[in-house]
């Protein structure tokens, strides 16, 4: 369906993506009078990496850093500290010469499909800009043709050139997305919640032009979402983010099979399952958190944990350090205190040690209440 | 996109229409108290000469009868004549004030759009910078004082001053081009003031906007430069809701520009209404806001055609 030709795969010693201790703050709105606020601690010396072909599923709650971490590897945010490699070549210290150079292996999905492209231009602007752009090749019928192949690999068909955003649908328009992504041929594709403005089955559908493209080309993707079903569905790898923080990484089915960080563990348990016996199980196991508190503020982060006041499992240590990530079972690492205090878990499944906590729990308050009936 | 040009040339004739009508019953309103043979006959009109002249202008028919025939007459494009000099027919009169009218709201027009597009997209460049705040300032202050006030500053200082340009008149392009360009000078520039702000204040905003858009987000991210960023991608964005304002403010130039040319002596077609309102000259008064309402009309037609080359979702047809 694509002819290679398109889609170049060229082998890269090492990882494609290394993010080394990457910190992103956002400066306090200053104020006329008086101190400006402290800034928003977005992304918390995070650190992970990507494989040539491989993807990388980031997940977490709306405004835990996913997408700054997007940005800032795509050179959109500056950043405080730490290093974002392609290739071995620190990006950023990439000069303006070089920057169209960067932006040619590194490309973007965006996630509002709505938003996300210009309404004046036609797909054949949109495509066609980045070919320009990084080929010089001038519109006519070359690019046209290119064109066309693009859209042969998104499974679009090729009447789609003349067309208008308003005049195709969410995946349709997503898909369009990702021909404008690929019309560059990087290296690396950032899709940030790109399918999460999508109906299901359109998900569905746009994650497996996403599955072929990577088969075809080698493209390596950061997938980002906050949907852990989605992400595990096409990542080899995951990251599970909580306010800045990479709590837990590692092999995605390893850890959405046994996590090791009680949020992972909450986020699974969030997923409904078609099983009512599964379900009741995961349902007792929701009922364990406590998902009344709210997550602190990133411009306030506390001392210690920044879960610890959500956490069914929380000790005194967790309010006042914050754990450094230790191996997992996974192949990752995890940063929570039961893998080194506690029940020392050493990097296994935290799923039995929450059950039996919260089991002994609800044994205790149902003994307090039937005492209290007694008395 | 000929079809979209076509419906809308088809949507200004209705428009057209209500504009002849709302004319002519002008004139039966004001006539209603018999004031129009009253003015002609003069100050102690006797019966006989009031009969003699509503008889002469028809006046005496039913109305459908007379708006037919004065219908005719301003298809063919007779609009009668004054009624304060009878020897004087309006479309003449028209065809003598037009041109000073029309010379100073173009000029105006082709000023203030042309400053305010390039203010407004060199305000939206760094929102809250120093460029954007000076711009603001100096339009917030523009919208606020009215034209003619500025008007006579102009006047006093760069022409009375300064002598650079002459403070009053009108020179017209048949005569010397340069005169002519001298005389619409400050008055064009002094009307477009308003115009100027108007659009700066709204590309600014709807160019910032833009600016923030994902799909700017997204061409930063494929690499676009920053010049096609602003020029490709933002401002055909931002251009929609400013054509709008544009479309406004040509309306309303042509309406303030009445102040302007009293205020440099101008004799032109706003000098020429006020008149004629106060000595009752009815059918001078029609004949120029049929005049005044076609340009309108016009501008109109041209916002829309141009919303069709801004916009493709107004476009009907596709090319």
């Amino acid at each position: 369906m694509t002819e290679p030709s398109l889609l170049r795969s060229q082998a890269v010693d090492g990882p494609l993506l290394e993010v080394d201790d990457l910190h992103v703050q956002f400066a306090g709105r200053g104020r006329l009078f008086g101190t400006s606020p402290p800034p928003v601690r977005a992304v918390n010396g995070v650190s992970f990496s990507i494989a040539p072909e491989r993807t990388f599923g980031l997940v977490g709650e709306s405004g835990s850093g996913k997408s700054t971490i997007a940005r800032a590897i795509l050179q959109l945010v500056d950043i405080a500290s730490g290093t974002i490699r392609l290739g071995g070549d620190d990006v950023t210290q990439v000069q303006r010469k070089d920057e169209l150079k960067f932006r040619k292996n590194v490309q973007a999905v965006l996630q509002d499909p709505f938003s996300s492209l210009n309404q004046v231009h036609q797909t054949r602007t949109i495509v066609g800009d980045g070919i320009t752009r990084h080929y010089g090749l001038k519109p006519g019928a070359n690019r046209d043709e290119r064109i066309g192949r693009l859209l042969d690999a998104v499974g679009l068909s090729r009447e789609f050139i003349d067309r208008y955003p308003y005049e195709m649908s969410g995946g349709q328009r997503q898909r369009i997305s990702i021909a404008r992504a690929l019309a560059v041929e990087p290296r690396l594709i950032i899709a940030d919640e790109a399918t999460s403005a999508l109906d299901v089955s359109i998900q569905s559908q746009v994650i497996n032009v996403l599955r072929q493209i990577q088969d075809d080309s080698g493209v390596s993707f950061l997938f980002i979402a906050h949907d852990l079903e989605v992400v595990k569905h096409v990542s080899h790898d995951l990251g599970v983010m909580y306010l800045g923080y990479l709590v837990e990484k590692g092999d995605a089915n390893a850890i959405y099979d046994a996590p090791t960080h009680p949020y992972t563990e909450m986020l699974i348990a969030s997923i409904p399952m078609p099983d009512p016996v599964v379900q009741a199980g995961r349902r007792e196991l929701r009922q364990s958190f406590d998902n009344d508190a709210e997550p602190p503020s990133p411009a306030n982060l506390p001392p210690g944990c920044p879960f610890e006041n959500r956490c069914p499992v929380a000790m005194d240590i967790c309010r006042e350090v914050m754990p450094d990530p230790t191996p997992a079972h996974h192949g990752g690492d995890v940063r929570c205190h039961l893998h080194t205090s506690g029940p020392e878990l050493a990097g296994e499944s935290v799923v039995e040690f929450i059950k039996t906590k919260a089991e002994s729990r609800m044994a205790g308050s149902q003994r307090s209440q039937d005492k209290s009936l007694t008395s | 996109m000929a079809k979209y040009i076509g419906s809308r040339l088809l949507a200004t004739i209705p428009l057209v229409f209500a504009v002849l009508v709302i004319t002519f019953l002008i004139a039966v309103a004001v006539e209603a108290n018999g004031s129009i043979a009253t003015q002609i006959c003069g100050e102690g009109a006797t019966p006989e000469c009031i009969g003699a002249i509503e008889e002469e202008l028809g006046l005496n028919e039913p109305i459908v009868s007379r708006f037919f025939s004065w219908f005719g007459g301003v298809l063919s494009g007779d609009l009668g004549s004054s009624l304060v000099n009878q020897n004087t027919s309006v479309g003449e009169l028209i065809g003598e004030r037009i041109w000073p009218t029309l010379s100073i709201v173009g000029f105006s027009l082709l000023i203030g759009v042309t400053l305010g597009l390039l203010f407004g997209v060199l305000g939206a460049i760094r929102p809250g910078g120093f460029a954007d705040r000076s711009i603001s300032v100096g339009a917030a202050g523009v919208i606020a004082a009215p034209g003619f006030i500025i008007g006579m500053l102009l006047s006093w200082g760069i022409a009375v001053e300064l002598g650079w340009l002459d403070p009053v008149g009108y020179v017209s392009l048949g005569e010397s081009f340069t005169g002519w360009l001298k005389s619409i000078t400050l008055p064009s520039i002094a009307l477009s003031l308003p115009t100027l702000a108007i659009v700066q204040r709204q590309l600014r905003s709807s160019m910032a906007n833009a600016l923030q858009s994902r799909y700017v987000l997204a061409a930063r991210a494929r690499g676009v430069s920053r010049p096609s960023l602003i020029s490709r991608h933002a401002l055909p964005n931002a251009l929609i809701p400013t054509v709008t304002v544009i479309g406004f403010r040509a309306a309303a130039a042509i309406g303030l520009t009445t102040a302007v040319e009293i205020v440099f002596g101008i004799r032109g077609m706003g000098e020429m209404l006020v008149t004629a309102i106060i000595s009752r000259n009815v059918t001078v008064l029609q004949g120029g806001m049929i005049v005044v309402g076609l340009v309108v009309a016009a501008v109109n037609l041209l916002v829309d055609i141009s919303y069709g080359f801004l916009n493709p979702k107004v476009r009907l047809d596709r090319d």
